[in-house]
């Protein structure tokens, strides 16, 4: 069975770097990074992946621009996001603009956490 | 010596030092032909003066100049060290301007000779009127310190929300902040936990030391940001003393093998108080939790549950829930430290010192009040003022 693709969106460069390693050793996944929410709309239709994992406060262009540039694209809108979020407010304000992702994990992230809930995702989207 | 009663209009106490009994009439038909209704009673010597004040509400003493064994002047100093506002007019057989004089700076009401009898009536009335209009400017005056001070309290605890509110910005950045890197540190643990799973033990317990600190900051840091600024209050009608019940029994079953009792008195009164549950609750167990600390073993801690009448504060009415304990105390420089995040005395009992900070804060979100009083050695008490629900 090949292995599940997953793309993270962070400029917390170090954070990537554990959060990539942790995945890759405890999950069956291979995991790319982009540090930009640019480098990430790239490696979106590029690296294909199934799932995305996008950190709201990012310079230049934050997670809400991200994700609504995702859904515009026909090639990127149909894969899952995970948003990381670090502010109490910030699930509202995606609810409030309208745009769809698959959830919420807050930093700081657990990772036992964030696998268990990437295992979700991807299994229900197998079931579809 | 007798009361004489006399029937018209304007019913009158009067005090009467008069050895004439038949001066005492003219002065008594005088108030008649004036309108009043005397119920007289009459002294002649200064010890009978002293008994008699304490007996009645006088409107007026009326007092001759000189007696056989008092002077009229001494009167006047009697009414005065009681401490009474009663008019005292004093009738004299001559009238000298000197005595006259004298009799009014030592305080009289007025000095009547007793060929000028007729005025008496127009002293009396006047007299009346002044002392009540005294009386009226006492108590607006009292009402106005008591209104000071309330709105000083009120001011005093402006100040303080104002700083609780710029401490809560301020730790909630703070605590902002300190996410990115404890993620990175979090991150960092796990790869090591993967890396070192058949390595040396002691790595191994030092990777598992390493990760349980970093887990309590994180749960500060969470604590934090959830109650530096409780937002999203879930606001119910609920009755304080329920409230007290079930903190306490949540509370009691923690600490169940110390076997620390802690007593409770509830309120008679049927209370209601507009409250987000959990977060009241749990000020009063951060307030539980500091009582059954500060006893280091030995002592009580007693709750009472109070209705509290209205104030400029608390339009409505105000409940109190005091947490009291026989505890260790506070120390004069850290009670004025006390809601100050991170101050904590208990720093080797992995004491946070953010227990009253949030405490304060929560009550506050409430128009409410947090106060603590406390004694180095005796113990403390702390109480939460809740607004009554209209
Ligand atoms: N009832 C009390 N008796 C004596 N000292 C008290 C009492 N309540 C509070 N204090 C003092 O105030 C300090 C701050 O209290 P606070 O509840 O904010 O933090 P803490 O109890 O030290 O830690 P935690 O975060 O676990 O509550 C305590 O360390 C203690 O010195
Ligand atoms: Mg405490």
């Amino acid at each position: 069975m090949s292995k599940n693709r997953i793309l993270i969106i962070d400029d917390e460069k170090d954070l990537c770097f554990f959060l990539k390693a942790n995945l890759e050793a405890r999950g069956n996944y291979v995991v790319k990074v982009a540090s930009s929410g640019e480098d990430g709309l790239y490696l979106a239709e590029r690296f294909k992946p199934h799932l995305i994992i996008l950190d709201i406060m990012m310079p230049v262009m934050d997670g809400f621009k991200v994700l609504e540039e995702l859904k515009k694209n026909p090639k990127t809108m149909a894969i899952p996001a995970l948003m990381l979020s670090a502010k109490h407010d910030d699930e509202s304000k995606i609810e409030a603009s309208g745009l769809y992702c698959e959830g919420y994990v807050t930093k700081p992230v657990q990772i036992d956490d964030l696998r268990n809930r990437i295992r979700k995702i991807l299994k229900l989207r197998k079931l579809k | 010596m007798g009361t004489l009663d006399t029937m018209t209009e304007v019913p009158l106490n009067v005090l009467m030092m008069e050895s004439s009994e038949r001066d005492a009439l003219v002065i008594l038909q005088e108030l008649k032909r004036s309108g009043y209704v005397s119920h007289c009673e009459r002294v002649d010597t200064i010890d009978s003066l002293t008994a008699a004040i304490p007996k009645k509400h006088w409107d007026v003493i009326i007092c001759r100049y000189t007696m056989p064994r008092f002077c009229g002047l001494a009167a006047i100093r009697v009414v005065r060290d009681v401490g009474l506002d009663i008019p005292v007019v004093i009738v004299s057989d001559a009238d000298g301007e000197e005595t006259a004089g004298a009799a009014i700076k030592a305080g009289a009401a007025d000095f009547i000779s007793i060929r000028e009898v007729g005025r008496l009536g127009a002293a009396v009335q006047r007299e009346l009127r002044e002392v009540r209009e005294r009386r009226d400017r006492r108590r607006a005056e009292a009402a106005l310190r008591r209104t000071e001070v309330e709105l000083d309290e009120m001011q005093k605890g402006l100040v303080q929300s104002e700083k609780l509110a710029a401490l809560g910005r301020f730790s909630s950045g703070i605590a902002h902040e300190l996410k990115n890197p404890l993620g990175i540190v979090l991150g960092g643990i796990e790869f090591l936990e993967v890396k070192t799973k058949r390595g040396d033990p002691d790595v191994r317990t030092a990777v598992s030391k390493i990760k349980e600190a970093a887990l309590r900051a994180a749960q500060i840091v969470d604590d934090i940001l959830k109650f530096a600024k409780p937002s999203d209050l879930k606001l119910d009608l609920v009755d304080p003393n329920e409230l007290v019940k079930d903190a306490l029994s949540l509370f009691q079953y923690g600490i169940k093998s110390r076997e620390i009792e802690i007593r409770a008195d509830f309120a008679k009164e049927s209370m209601r108080v507009k409250v987000d549950r959990n977060r009241i609750e749990q000020v009063l167990f951060n307030l539980f939790a500091n009582a059954v600390e500060s006893l280091e073993g030995q002592g009580s801690v007693h709750v009472g549950v109070m209705k509290r009448p209205r104030s400029t504060a608390f339009p409505h009415g105000a409940c109190v829930i005091e947490v009291t304990d026989t505890g260790v105390g506070i120390s004069p420089e850290n009670l004025r430290r006390l809601f100050e995040p991170f101050f904590t005395t208990k720093r080797d009992q992995q004491g946070t010192g953010l227990g009253l900070f949030i405490a304060k804060n929560i009550v506050s979100h409430h128009n409410g009040d947090l106060k603590i009083e406390s004694q180095a050695g005796k113990g403390t008490k702390a109480q939460v003022i809740l607004q009554l629900a209209e």
